[in-house]
């Protein structure tokens, strides 16, 4: 059986960036960017399983503007042939839906049997575009893998993730959404070769016209009305001993 | 006019930081303790193919331009000075001249095992009594048997006492001065040929420095590198622009590793009952910093534009080259006040980045001599420079 992988990939601030917060509560972000953690992860994933299947085609996909083609063109230095970014800037911190509602009509026509993406995004955390796109697309998902065994003649994948301390290995057929935890791969620093060659590659992008997605679906639900600073962490005092401790509740009132 | 690097330049930058990130920059501190060279780093940086940067493709290379290399130079200063140095000199001084006038046999020979990292190359320019004055070179060539007999002795050689071989600047004919030398090819094995004192240097360690020692080495004509002997200033002239615009970004990357370290310091160093970040004195050595770090900058890439545009330059890569290093030693001295008495511990950072900004003060050209040239150029020509 020759596999089709998708792999879903995000462009973030790095984690050296430095983020402020202005008085009109919008985000000051500095201009570095990379490709999320997760999502490189998830790119060496579908690189270490072609390497078992040789004849597995692998198509990266990023939702958004210029920072998508950056994503694109780090998992093209990774190794991966075909990318596609998917919308434009308009696209550009949409909510988790409007970016599944893309993805999901692009994998409509590519078809893949396994689909890999990061299990958050390395800005808002949020976890969503994975389960989304298993929940459009009507494929189990399996979150914060970290081990794959695929077995492509079978038509089976096994799995490991974990969830609150525990580990729990798991077995699906095709096809199949899976998101990467740590420890599932550990993305390699591309050869300068292929560096070059992505930089210089001309990326495939498809509008959301011709994607078809209606307006309804491709523009974001949630609406973010600002940022804050979460409260300054009160200043902490040392006690040696109960006796101390104590004492010093009863000096505060607190007892 | 357009001041911003090219998406392609953008992406090619932070692949390289990341190579930095991930490879050198968690074995900074190791190397820079041991002052060993990282011969492992060496391997991965290789099998990378960023020793071929510059090369042609044909060879192992990858055919980068200009600005690429520059980049590349600027973002490896960010990990380790002195590994910067081993493998600049490898891709930039150590092999330029061995592409470029070298035999199809010696590059076989040479150039392919270099990219591949299997053979170290460096530049021998520096004497007791010559360095930033080539005409003072004392090294001789002389013809004999189709050939040519090298005697002298090289200082201050990057990667000399690990090097498989080496481009000598020496003097073919003592009466023509500067006009009479030239560029030879010596390579590990020949007989007269051997290596001196290593140097325990205050910077950029890890990049193993020292003498090398030319007896009676007998060369075949085909070493000599160039179009016939005498050409050497003129030869070296090309190169020396691009070294100074190398050793710019080196200070560029080294002055704003040490600014961006001092910033965090100063945001978590409380005095007096607040950051010490929030004090106007503090705050002005952050903007004088970043004063100074813009206009390096931006005189460093023009002078590195000019080069890839094939334009005389040799002045703007001159004042790049002193600008930006004198702006490192006094960015550095600056963060190093802002971490106070911390920053004479050798368990933080600042420590390093003090060591390593004197380096860079004195490859390319020291000062002094530079101020001489460009001022004359300035009398002679008026404000252009030419």
């Amino acid at each position: 059986m020759s596999l089709k992988i998708a792999v879903l990939v995000k462009q973030v601030p790095d984690h050296e960036a430095i983020v402020q917060i202005d008085a009109d509560g919008t985000l000051d972000i500095e201009d570095r960017y990379v490709c999320s953690f997760f999502d490189e992860i998830a790119v060496e994933a579908a690189l270490d399983i072609r390497k078992a299947n040789a004849d597995a085609e692998i198509l990266a996909l990023s939702v958004g503007g210029k920072r998508s083609v950056e994503s694109l063109r780090r998992a093209m230095a990774m190794g991966i042939d075909q990318v596609e970014q998917l919308g434009d800037d308009s696209m550009d911190g949409a909510d988790g839906l409007a970016v599944a509602s893309l993805v999901a009509a692009r994998l409509k026509t590519f078809n893949p049997d396994l689909v890999l993406a990061g299990k958050q995004a390395g800005d808002d955390d949020m976890g969503a575009v994975g389960p989304m796109v298993s929940g459009l697309m009507g494929m189990p998902l399996v979150n914060a893998a970290t081990s794959i065994d695929v077995d492509a003649d079978g038509g089976k994948v096994r799995m490991t993730h974990s969830m609150n301390a525990e580990t729990w290995t798991v077995e699906s057929g095709f096809p199949i959404v899976i998101t990467a935890q740590k420890g599932l791969a550990e993305p390699h620093v591309p050869v300068v070769m292929r560096v070059m060659k992505a930089m210089r590659a001309k990326i495939t992008n498809t509008s959301i016209e011709d994607l078809g997605v209606p307006a309804s679906d491709s523009t974001g639900r949630l609406k973010r009305l600002g940022y804050y600073s979460p409260p300054t962490r009160p200043q902490v005092q040392m006690v040696s001993d109960v006796n101390e401790l104590v004492a010093v509740l009863a000096q505060r009132g607190v007892i | 006019m357009d001041f911003r690097f090219s998406e392609e330049h953008e992406f090619f930058r932070s692949a390289i930081r990341d190579a930095v990130d991930k490879l050198i920059r968690p074995k900074t501190q190791e190397i820079d303790e041991s002052n060993e060279f990282p011969a492992e780093l060496w391997k991965e940086f290789a099998q990378l193919g960023y020793l071929g940067l510059r090369h042609p493709e044909k060879y192992g290379g990858m055919d980068a331009d200009v600005m690429m290399s520059m980049i590349f130079y600027e973002e490896m200063a960010r990990g380790s000075c002195g590994f910067a140095m081993s493998v600049t000199m490898q891709i930039l001084m150590g092999t330029y001249f061995v592409e470029r006038f070298g035999s199809e046999e010696i590059k076989q020979r040479v150039l392919v095992p270099a990219i591949k990292g299997e053979k170290i190359g460096t530049i021998c320019f520096t004497e007791d009594q010559s360095g930033s004055d080539l005409s003072g070179t004392k090294t001789t060539a002389t013809a004999k048997d189709g050939g040519w007999v090298l005697n002298g002795r090289k200082q201050w050689i990057t990667n000399g006492p690990i090097c498989d071989f080496c481009t000598v600047l020496a003097q073919t004919d003592p009466s023509k001065g500067m006009d009479g030398l030239s560029f030879f090819l010596v390579e590990k094995g020949m007989d007269g040929f051997s290596t001196g004192q290593d140097l325990n240097k205050l910077g950029s360690r890890g990049s193993i420095t020292g003498e090398l020692i030319f007896d009676n080495v007998y060369l075949p004509d085909e070493n000599l590198l160039g179009d016939g002997p005498g050409n050497g200033v003129k030869l070296a002239t090309d190169i020396l622009n691009e070294v100074r615009v190398m050793t710019a970004l080196n200070a560029c990357a080294i002055a704003d590793e040490a600014m961006k370290d001092a910033r965090q310091f100063a945001l978590e160093r409380v005095s007096f009952g607040k950051p010490i970040a929030k004090y106007q004195l503090i705050r002005s050595k952050f903007a004088d910093h970043w004063v100074w770090h813009e206009a390096s900058r931006l005189l460093t890439y023009k002078a590195a534009w000019m080069i890839q545009e094939g334009m005389n330059c040799q002045f703007e890569c001159m004042m790049a080259k002193m600008f930006a290093t004198e702006m490192c030693v006094k960015s550095v001295d600056e963060a190093s006040r802002i971490y106070g008495g911390n920053s004479f511990a050798m368990e933080y950072p600042q420590q390093r980045f003090l060591r390593d900004s004197r380096f860079l003060l004195f490859g390319g050209g020291c000062h002094e001599v530079l101020r001489n040239a460009i001022g004359a150029a300035f009398i002679r020509a008026g404000k252009s420079g030419r």
